[in-house]
C-alpha cells in the first residue's frame, strides 16, 4: 500500500493531488453535495420511469379496448376498462396451456439444472482424480460455444431420436449447465473438508454427504443459480423455436411470437399476452429480488 | 454398523480371491469405512491371497482407489454427466463440422455432396453474409456505446444515493425479467407509426412522425435500444457491485478535500472498477453477437431481416439458411465464422478475468 512507483494504481494519487491549496468552506460543500444528490435523484426517478414505465404502459393499455388502444392520440387511463383482451388471450389463443408448458419447462429445466449442477460441482470442488481440471476446462469450454452453431445438428438429432415436440427437448439437452457447475463448484469449495471428512468417518455414505451436508451449505448458490435457470429458460425462444412445431406444446415466447406474426396489429390481444407472459416472472422477482441482484453480483464478478 | 453380508462366499473357499474383491465392491455401497473392511479380512485366507495378488504397488494404489465409496460416487456422477457433454456438446460440434463440408441434403443425408470448403469460401461472394456481418459489427458497436456508459452512469448514481437505493435498482433491474420475446412485442407496439407509443410522445414536442421499424436506416438502432433498455439492469447490478468494493472513505476524503461528484467519479470509482467494465463490455459484446430473438420478433413484419436486410445479423442468417431454407452446409459455414468472433471476444474476456483475480 505504501510505495509511490509511478506504475502503481492510479487511485492513490488521488489524495496527493488535488485541490490542496482551495479547500471550500463547509457551507459550499454542503451545497455542492445536496446539488449533487437532487440531481442524481432526478436522473433516477428518470431511469426508473423510462424502465418500469414501459411495462406499466402494456399493463395499462391491456383493459382497453381494441378500438381505443388504436386511438389516436391515445388515452391514459382505459376510457372503459375491459378484461375482454384476457378472455379472448385465454380462451380461444389458449395461453392457459402455453402457461403452463412454460411453467412445467421452467420448473423441470430448474430443478435438473440443479440437481446436476451441484453434484458435478460437489465432485469436482471436493475430489481428487485423474485429470480433473483438463476436465473441467472441457466443461468451461463449452460456454464458448454460440447456441446457434450446435443448434442445427442438435435439430438434427432430435428428429433422428424421435424428439421432436416433445417436453424431453425442450428439457434434456439444456438440463446441464456449465456455468451452473462452475458456480456450484466456487460455493461447495467453501464447505470446510473437515465436515465431509468427519461424516465419511462416522459412516455417512457419499450420497448422504451430498443431501445433508453439501447442499444446505450451499444454498445461497443453489439459489441464486436456480433463478438464473429459470429466468433463462423462461425467456428461451430459439430453441423451442427450432424443436417445437406442435401448438399444444408451445411456451410463452412462441405462443407471443405467433400472436405478433399472425395479428401484429392486434395490440389489445399482445398487450395482453405479454403480460401474461412477463407478470409470472415479475411476481417471481419480487419474491426473491435479494438474491437476484446478490446472485449478479457475486457471479457476475467472478465471471 | 451393520455385519457384513458375505458369508456365503466366504465358505466357498476356491473363491476366495473373487470374494474378497467382490466383497470389497458390495462394502462400497453398504457405506463401511476402509479401516473396517481391512479389520475383517485382516485373518482370512482370501484376503492373504489378494494381499499376495496385491503385492506390485501399481495393483495396491488401484485397489485402494477401489476400495473408497468416492471413486464410485464420482464415476457414477461424472460418466453420465461426460456421456451428456458428449451427446449435446461434442457430437454436434463434430457434426455441424461435417455438415459444413457438405452440401447437405436435408432429406437425405446419404445424398449429401462433399464440397470441401467451399460454403466457407462462397461466404465472401454471398452478400447477404456481407451485410449480415456488418449488420452484426453495427449492432455490437451500437450495444457497447450505449449500454455500457449508460449502465455506467446508473451505477454511479446509485452509489451516490443513500435512500431509495433498492426501489430504484428494483425498477431498473425490471427490464431483465420481462422476457425477451415480451419485451420485442411491447416494443413493436411502442414503435408502431400511428399507435406507437413513441410517435405520439414525439409528437408532442412537435417531431413529425418516424417509420423506426419500417425504416431501412433506423431499424437496427430501434432494436438496439430495446437491448438496451433491457439489459441496463443487468450490467448495473455489476457495476454498482464493483464500484461498492472501493473504500467510501476514500471517496469521502476526497470530498473534503473539495472534489465535486466528477472528480469523484474519474479519479475514485473509474480506476477501481477498471476491471469489471471491462468484463462488461466483453459480455456486452458477446450477448450482442449471439442477438436473434428481438430482431426476429421485431422486423419479421417487415420482411424478414428488416427493411432491405438491414437487419439481418449472422444468427438470424443462420437461422434462415439453417431453417427456412434448409442449406444446412452454408448455414453452418456461417456458424462457424460467428464461433469464431466469439471465441476471439471470449478469449478476451478470460484474460481480463485472470487479470482481474491476479490482484
Amino acid at each position: 500500500m505504501t510505495s509511490d512507483t509511478p506504475s502503481d494504481s492510479p487511485r492513490r494519487q488521488v489524495s496527493t493531488r488535488p485541490l490542496a491549496g482551495r479547500r471550500p468552506s463547509v457551507r459550499v460543500l454542503v451545497a455542492r453535495n445536496n446539488l449533487a444528490r437532487v440531481t442524481a435523484h432526478v436522473l433516477l426517478v428518470g431511469f426508473s420511469l423510462v424502465t418500469g414505465g414501459a411495462f406499466a404502459w402494456v399493463v395499462l393499455n391491456s383493459f382497453k379496448t381494441s378500438s381505443e388502444i388504436v386511438q389516436v392520440p391515445p388515452t391514459f387511463w382505459p376510457v372503459e376498462p375491459t378484461l375482454a383482451n384476457y378472455e379472448i388471450v385465454f380462451a380461444r389463443l389458449n395461453f392457459g396451456r402455453y402457461l403452463f408448458n412454460s411453467m412445467f419447462v421452467g420448473i423441470a429445466v430448474t430443478l435438473v439444472t440443479l440437481f446436476t449442477s451441484s453434484l458435478v460441482g460437489y465432485v469436482f470442488a471436493k475430489y481428487r482424480f485423474w485429470a480433473k481440471e483438463q476436465l473441467f476446462l472441457i466443461i468451461l469450454g463449452t460456454l464458448m460455444i454460440p447456441f446457434a452453431v450446435v443448434m442445427l445438428p442438435l435439430f438434427l438429432l432430435m428428429g433422428t431420436i424421435g424428439w421432436s415436440n416433445t417436453y424431453q427437448a425442450l428439457i434434456i439437452p439444456v438440463g446441464v449447465s456449465s456455468f451452473g457447475i462452475f458456480l456450484m463448484r466456487q460455493f461447495i469449495e467453501e464447505v470446510p473438508i473437515e465436515l465431509i471428512e468427519s461424516a465419511r468417518i462416522d459412516g455417512a455414505s457419499e450420497w448422504r454427504i451430498y443431501t445433508r451436508i453439501v447442499l444446505p451449505l450451499a444454498r445461497s448458490g443453489l439459489a441464486a443459480l436456480g433463478i438464473f435457470a429459470f429466468l433463462f429458460t423462461w425467456d428461451s425462444f430459439l430453441w423451442p423455436l427450432v424443436v417445437i412445431n406442435d401448438q399444444d406444446l408451445w411456451t410463452l415466447p412462441l405462443a407471443l411470437h405467433g400472436l405478433n406474426s399472425e395479428r401484429g396489429t392486434r395490440f389489445d390481444l399482445i398487450t395482453a399476452g405479454s403480460v401474461v407472459a412477463v407478470v409470472p416472472m415479475i411476481v417471481v422477482y419480487l419474491v426473491f429480488q435479494r438474491q437476484f441482484i446478490q446472485g449478479i453480483s457475486t457471479t457476475g464478478m467472478k465471471g | 454398523m451393520r455385519p457384513p453380508r458375505l458369508t456365503r462366499f466366504e465358505r466357498a473357499g476356491t473363491l476366495a480371491l473373487f470374494s474378497s474383491y467382490f466383497s470389497i465392491l458390495v462394502h462400497r455401497f453398504t457405506g463401511r469405512s476402509d479401516a473396517a473392511v481391512g479389520d475383517r479380512f485382516a485373518d482370512r485366507k482370501g484376503y492373504e491371497l489378494a494381499a499376495r495378488a496385491a503385492k506390485s504397488p501399481r495393483t495396491r494404489m488401484l485397489r485402494r482407489l477401489v476400495r473408497r465409496p468416492q471413486f464410485w460416487f464420482g464415476l457414477a456422477v461424472l460418466v453420465p454427466i461426460f456421456i451428456w457433454y458428449g451427446v449435446f456438446a461434442a457430437w454436434p460440434i463434430g457434426r455441424a463440422i461435417f455438415i459444413s463440408l457438405h452440401n447437405w441434403n436435408v432429406l437425405n443425408p446419404a445424398m449429401s455432396r462433399f464440397v470441401g470448403f467451399d460454403n466457407y469460401a462462397g461466404l465472401l461472394g454471398r452478400d447477404v453474409f456481407t451485410t449480415a456481418l456488418l449488420n452484426t459489427v453495427k449492432y455490437v458497436l451500437a450495444l457497447i456505446l450505449f449500454v455500457t456508459p449508460l449502465s455506467l452512469l446508473v451505477a454511479a448514481l446509485l452509489n451516490s444515493v443513500q435512500r431509495g437505493r433498492r426501489i430504484y435498482l428494483a425498477f431498473i433491474f425490471l427490464p431483465v425479467v420481462i422476457s425477451t420475446v415480451a419485451a420485442a412485442v411491447m416494443f413493436r407496439w411502442f414503435y408502431d407509426f400511428n399507435a406507437g407509443l413513441f410517435n405520439n410522445l414525439i409528437g408532442l414536442v412537435g417531431v413529425p412522425r418516424q417509420p423506426f421499424l419500417s425504416s431501412f436506416e433506423q431499424a437496427l438502432f430501434a432494436v438496439v435500444a430495446v437491448d438496451v433498455w433491457k439489459s441496463l439492469g443487468f450490467f448495473t447490478v455489476i457495476l454498482l457491485a464493483g464500484m461498492l468494493q472501493v473504500p467510501q472513505t476514500l471517496r469521502e476524503a476526497a470530498r473534503m478535500d473539495g472534489a465535486n461528484a466528477w472528480h469523484v467519479f474519474r479519479h475514485i470509482d473509474l480506476p477501481g472498477i477498471r476491471n469489471v467494465l471491462a468484463l462488461v463490455t466483453v459480455i456486452v459484446a458477446i450477448q450482442g453477437f449471439q442477438a436473434f430473438t428481438p430482431i426476429l420478433v421485431m422486423t419479421e413484419g417487415v420482411g424478414a431481416g428488416g427493411p432491405a436486410r438491414s437487419t439481418t445479423v449472422l444468427p438470424l442468417l443462420i437461422y434462415q439458411d439453417g431453417l427456412l431454407r434448409f442449406q444446412l452446409g452454408k448455414a453452418t459455414a456461417v456458424a462457424f465464422v460467428l464461433f469464431a468472433i466469439v471465441m476471439v471476444v471470449t478469449i478476451v474476456q478470460l484474460w481480463i478475468l485472470r487479470r482481474s483475480w491476479q490482484r
